[in-house]
């Protein structure tokens, strides 16, 4: 089974996304901190990462340059609130594998997570 | 020298020849010459011109060999010849070697001297240079102004003793006290004028516009930057009242300003003035600085600093740091508002896919989702009004984009029944854009021809070169927009529609204007509206 992580620091949206993609037959964990996103990665290995891009402490940006250092294999989705030009480059430029924005299709979401995992 | 060139001062002796003056002269005609004399050289600037016409005279007087005008030279201190005469063929004026007995004794005592035989004469017992010249009568006089002696006069005759009279020494003395009092004249206009050119320089320097006014209200002095400031010449202006000048202009309210300065001597510092008319403004900063002579009143000096760029600089980047600063404000309260919205939103996708069945659940789950998206879209809107960052300008081809995003509009164009014409040019212009930009500016205008139209209609993109622009007009059938709506639309949030943010325009403004370029719009209500963008080529035309 393909497993999800998805980091976000409010637990609401780590919540409905979940139970979601749950139902989407993935195998779905959460993390509301980068760190513990980190510590969950290097445990629990998943194949896909959901990033937030603004968290307090360590921001999604920073955070999406550490997956990639332990597994470039990892493909990261960066999640953001905020349309913005310039971060959504940055991003890619740094290795993600796609930018969507709240509110959440979760239709497009879904067939996001599909086109990642016919790489898989 | 020509009759008719010969200036007057030059003339006065030489008319009169030798023999008759000898004979005619009498007091009276001595006195007339003297005071001849007197008048021309009070009206001489020219020093040369001064010591000729007084060697001229002296000469006309006496019975005089040789004669010559020394004076002393300011940085040596040295005595030094400026004009020497002979009245003998062959005899060369700048023979003439002063005696140093002669004139030591002058310079010593300043006093003048006289020596009937100055080789037999005492006081020069021992003289080297009057033996070798054998001088006999010879007559030297110091030019003395109030504080120095300038230089002197002298005359001899070696050809016989006895030549000059004690009257005629007076008489000499006369004309001598003449020149010193011209040359000290001509040395104090000289310093003046140079002072002047001095004051000049500087306030024709300042960036400041300068301008005096005379106690009689005469403008009597401007300076470079005042001219350019009041688009005058200097002949335009110099000498008249001024009055004449400020009243009725843009300068108006310059006039309340130097009246009462000029009437009651008062200075006035004043931080800014407004001056102008519809067409024209102008800040002006405004010192005017009274001129005195001791108690005596000598009317004004008005400064004046065009401060009218610089506070407009000031308030340009003043509205750009709010501007900015707002645009983080809204980013930020963006960001707040679409967190819980995703929230929302992702929970009625979420009953919507588990309960889709029950028809009451779907369809407010469905109604939620709109209404957050409807938010989300507002949102988005307002966030690219306030973040308007600077344009990345890079040539762009016009048709290419036009076309790209014409495209992405052909679905709508036909559920809206909305016929698209296309009038280009036949080749297809380069434009300085940000394309992204750009696309937005379409989008919004394509959005509210369509909009404009909900029976459908034709929408028309034309392109049309000039010399160094093009023009995009954007030209559609719908309802047209009232006169009275043509100055409010361009601001943010004004709508007439249900469901808009009225930030449109506001977003499309301030893309045009940071591209330099500009929109125009014709509309008739009823029949269609018109947008017209006008945008600068990319240096080289075409691509
Ligand atoms: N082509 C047009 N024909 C008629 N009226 C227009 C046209 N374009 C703009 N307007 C008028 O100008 C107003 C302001 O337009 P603007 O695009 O700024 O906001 P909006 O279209 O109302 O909102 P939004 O752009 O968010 O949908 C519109 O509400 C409409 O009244
Ligand atoms: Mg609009």
């Amino acid at each position: 089974m393909i497993r999800i992580l998805v980091v976000d620091d409010e637990q609401e949206v780590c919540d409905f996304l979940q139970e979601f993609l749950t139902k989407k037959n993935y195998e779905v964990l959460t993390a509301t901190s980068a760190s513990s996103a980190l510590q969950c990665i290097k445990e629990a290995r998943p194949h896909m990462v959901l990033v937030d891009v603004r968290m307090p402490e360590k921001d999604g940006v920073i955070l999406l340059k550490e997956i990639k250092e332990i597994d470039r294999e990892i493909s990261v989705i960066m999640v953001t609130a905020l349309r913005d030009e310039q971060v959504a480059k940055k991003t890619l430029q740094l290795g993600a594998d796609g930018y969507i924005t709240k509110p959440i299709d979760l239709d497009y979401l879904e067939t996001n997570i599909l086109v990642k995992r016919l790489f898989l | 020298m020509t009759e008719g060139k010969v200036p007057r001062e030059e003339t006065i002796v030489e008319t009169l020849g030798q023999e008759d003056l000898q004979r005619l002269l009498g007091d009276h005609q001595k006195l007339l010459i003297l005071y001849g004399f007197a008048n021309a050289v009070s009206r001489l600037l020219d020093k040369e011109k001064l010591l000729n016409e007084a060697m001229n005279v002296v000469f006309g007087l006496v019975k005089a060999e040789r004669g010559a005008i020394f004076l002393v030279d300011g940085k040596t201190g040295k005595l030094m010849p400026h004009v020497w005469r002979a009245r003998q063929a062959g005899t060369k004026g700048n023979e003439v070697i002063l005696s140093n007995a002669v004139t030591e004794l002058v310079m010593r005592e300043r006093k003048s001297v006289l020596s009937l035989d100055a080789m037999m004469d005492e006081r020069f017992k021992g003289s080297q240079s009057i033996q070798i010249q054998s001088i006999r009568s010879c007559m030297c006089v110091p030019l003395e102004s109030q504080h120095r002696t300038l230089g002197l006069l002298y005359v001899d005759s070696r050809l016989q003793a006895g030549s000059f009279s004690k009257e005629e020494l007076t008489l000499v003395s006369g004309i001598a006290n003449q020149t010193a009092v011209a040359l000290e004249n001509i040395d104090l206009v000289h310093r003046l004028s140079e002072e002047r050119k001095r004051i000049e320089g500087i306030l024709n320097a300042l960036t400041l516009a300068i301008i005096s006014i005379d106690e009689e209200g005469a403008i009597s002095f401007v300076n470079p930057q005042a001219m350019k400031l009041f688009e005058v010449t200097g002949t335009e202006c110099l000498g008249h009242p001024y009055q004449t000048f400020f009243e009725g202009g843009l300068f108006r309210a310059l006039l309340g300003l130097m009246t009462p300065a000029l009437q009651e001597g008062k200075g006035v510092t004043l931080g800014e003035v407004a001056c102008g008319d519809v067409e024209k403004s102008i800040l002006l900063q405004v010192n005017i600085i009274p001129l005195r002579e001791g108690l005596v009143r000598k009317g004004i000096l008005v400064a004046l600093d065009d401060v009218t760029e610089k506070r407009t600089l000031e308030r340009e980047m003043a509205n750009a740091e709010k501007l900015s600063a707002i645009g983080e404000m809204t980013a930020g309260l963006i960001h707040e508002i679409n967190n819980p919205l995703n929230i929302i939103s992702g929970r009625a996708q979420l009953l919507l896919f588990e309960k889709g069945e029950d028809a009451e659940v779907s369809k407010a789950a469905r109604v939620i989702r709109e209404q957050v998206d409807r938010a989300s879209s507002i949102t988005e809107k307002l966030l690219s009004f306030a973040r308007q960052r600077p344009p990345h300008l890079r040539p762009i081809s016009l048709h290419e984009l036009l076309d790209q995003f014409l495209e992405t509009l052909e679905d709508q164009f036909t559920l809206q029944q909305v016929r698209l014409e296309k009038k280009f040019e036949a080749s297809s212009p380069s434009i300085l854009g940000d394309a992204e930009q750009l696309e937005e500016v379409f989008v919004n205008l394509a959005l509210n021809a369509v909009q404009a139209m909900p029976k459908g209609g034709r929408f028309t993109v034309a392109t049309r070169q000039e010399k160094e622009t093009v023009e995009i007009s954007f030209t559609d059938t719908g309802c047209g927009i009232p006169p009275d709506h043509l100055s409010k639309i361009f601001i943010p949030f004004f709508t007439t529609k249900s469901r808009g943010t009225g930030l449109g325009l506001s977003i499309v403004h301030g893309i045009v204007d940071n591209h330099g370029g500009t929109l125009k719009i014709h509309s008739q209500v009823g029949k269609g509206s018109t947008f017209i963008l006008t945008m600068p080529l990319a240096k080289g035309g075409e691509t």
